[in-house]
């Protein structure tokens, strides 16, 4: 009888030491990206493509005296280069929690045209201004704080050459003007063109 | 042979390991002679406490126990203690601070021979606790953050205040007279949380007294290393074989 005890307790012991919760599995759901879905401006519910497609955020081809560099081929800098695309996962800079927040994405349209050394015809850029609210979320030992994007909002800006290629922005099931990006479970952005 | 019982006893304790070297039956059962036994309050400290503080930068605490003897082999026993724990993993650091209270009783299974007063003991206790956390620093996770190549950090400390939990404890261990009155015991805990007031946003990860907490469930797990030295009150006959046994089938 003693000797079950103490073999119970041991046994006890031993499970609780071999036991590893410091490593925070792959699939847990931490901070989000945003995700953007592109429609057809005229039929809104198609999906469409964007022919050539190059993203990259402004932060990454602006050096330190202001100087915009555009990029010449997939480089650490670009999510995506000179790709036809019909959906993009932009991860967001995480600011100080409660403090307004902005990352500006270039997304540059038919990059092929800025490749191919004919100045007549030349790439199409929009800047995505994606403003937001880092909010600081606990999600466990091994994986420790998240952030949510509260209060985020996304405008497109014509960029230097005054053309915009993208038509409308909207929110996907929603009306309101801004959303809060928790997780990565559903489309949050949806871009007309 | 009385200092030989002792040092063998003092070598099983150094080595940390629980051996049982005799049975219950190898005892001399026949002889008629009356041994007197110690009644009183055992006080002490638990020195593994006090050693780690010493040597671990991320602790500090220590833990005083007292126990009763009620009879033969029931012991009323508490421990108080206070303790200052630092966790450091990939993600965040954050310290624990508090302290904790256990109240039970311990169960002697060892008959003595002769006229020694050693405890081969189980036991059980119900613990509180009352603790603060801090989360002094740490960085937000976020697997997409090579793109941008920096780390959001957590730049101001959080304490989260009033925190406090209620948990049971089972205890097996064992306490030997090294000298006289003067006891060394060892002993495992395993725990079992009740209830715990965990703060809003964060999680209990170290409660004092209950120790690490983890993902899987309530259980904890600690031991203890003590000294201790017993106030003699009162001194009383050690029952005979012959009693033990119609006592134990009285119980049953």
């Amino acid at each position: 009888m003693r000797f079950n005890t103490f073999s119970i307790l041991f046994l006890a012991l031993f499970i609780l030491g071999c036991e590893r919760d410091d490593i925070c599995a792959d699939g847990t759901p931490t901070t989000p990206q945003l995700l953007i879905d592109f429609f057809d401006a005229t039929d809104t519910e198609t999906v469409k493509s964007v022919t050539r497609l190059s993203v990259y955020a402004e932060i990454l081809v602006t050096d330190d005296t202001g100087v915009i560099t555009l990029p010449e081929s997939t480089s650490d800098a670009t999510l995506l280069f000179n790709e036809n695309s019909s959906s993009i996962s932009l991860p967001l800079i995480i600011g100080n929690e409660g403090e307004e927040t902005i990352t500006r994405y270039f997304l540059e349209k038919d990059t092929n045209l800025r490749l191919d050394g004919d100045i007549t015809t030349d790439s199409n850029i929009d800047i995505l201004e994606i403003k937001y609210t880092p909010n600081f979320i606990y999600v466990s030992r091994a994986c420790g704080f998240k952030s949510i994007f509260t209060e985020l909002t996304a405008i497109d800006n014509a960029g230097d050459d005054a053309i915009k290629w993208i038509e409308n922005i909207t929110f996907s099931n929603t009306t309101e003007i801004s959303i809060t990006v928790e997780n990565e479970d559903a489309t949050h952005v949806q871009i007309f063109h | 042979m009385y200092r030989y019982f002792i040092k063998s006893l003092i070598i099983l304790l150094a080595c940390s390991s629980i051996v049982f070297a005799q049975d219950e039956t190898q005892e001399t059962a026949t002889d008629t002679i009356i041994y007197k036994q110690k009644y009183g309050l055992r006080l002490g400290a638990d020195i593994s406490k006090l050693a780690r503080s010493f040597f671990d930068n991320d602790y500090q605490g220590f833990e005083v126990n007292a126990d009763y003897r009620l009879t033969q082999r029931l012991y009323i026993s508490g421990e108080l203690g206070n303790e200052e724990r630092t966790l450091t993993n990939d993600v965040f650091n954050s310290t624990s601070k508090g302290s904790y209270f256990k109240a039970g009783i311990d169960y002697n299974l060892y008959s003595n021979w002769l006229d020694m007063e050693n405890m081969i003991y189980s036991g059980f206790r119900a613990g509180v606790s009352s603790f603060s956390q801090t989360l002094n620093s740490g960085t937000i996770y976020d697997i997409n953050n090579q793109y941008f190549g920096n780390q959001q950090p957590i730049t101001s400390p959080q304490e989260f205040d009033g925190l406090s939990a209620i948990w049971g404890e089972i205890i097996l261990g064992i306490k030997a007279e090294v000298l006289n009155n003067l006891f060394m015991g060892l002993n495992l805990q395993l725990k079992f949380l009740v209830t715990e007031n965990s703060p809003s946003n964060f999680e209990n990860l170290y409660i004092p007294g209950f120790n690490r907490t983890y993902d899987s469930g309530g259980i904890g797990a600690g031991f203890g290393y003590n000294i201790s030295y017993l106030i003699p009150i009162y001194k009383k006959a050690k029952p005979t074989k012959k009693e033990e046994e119609l006592e134990i089938e009285e119980e049953n």
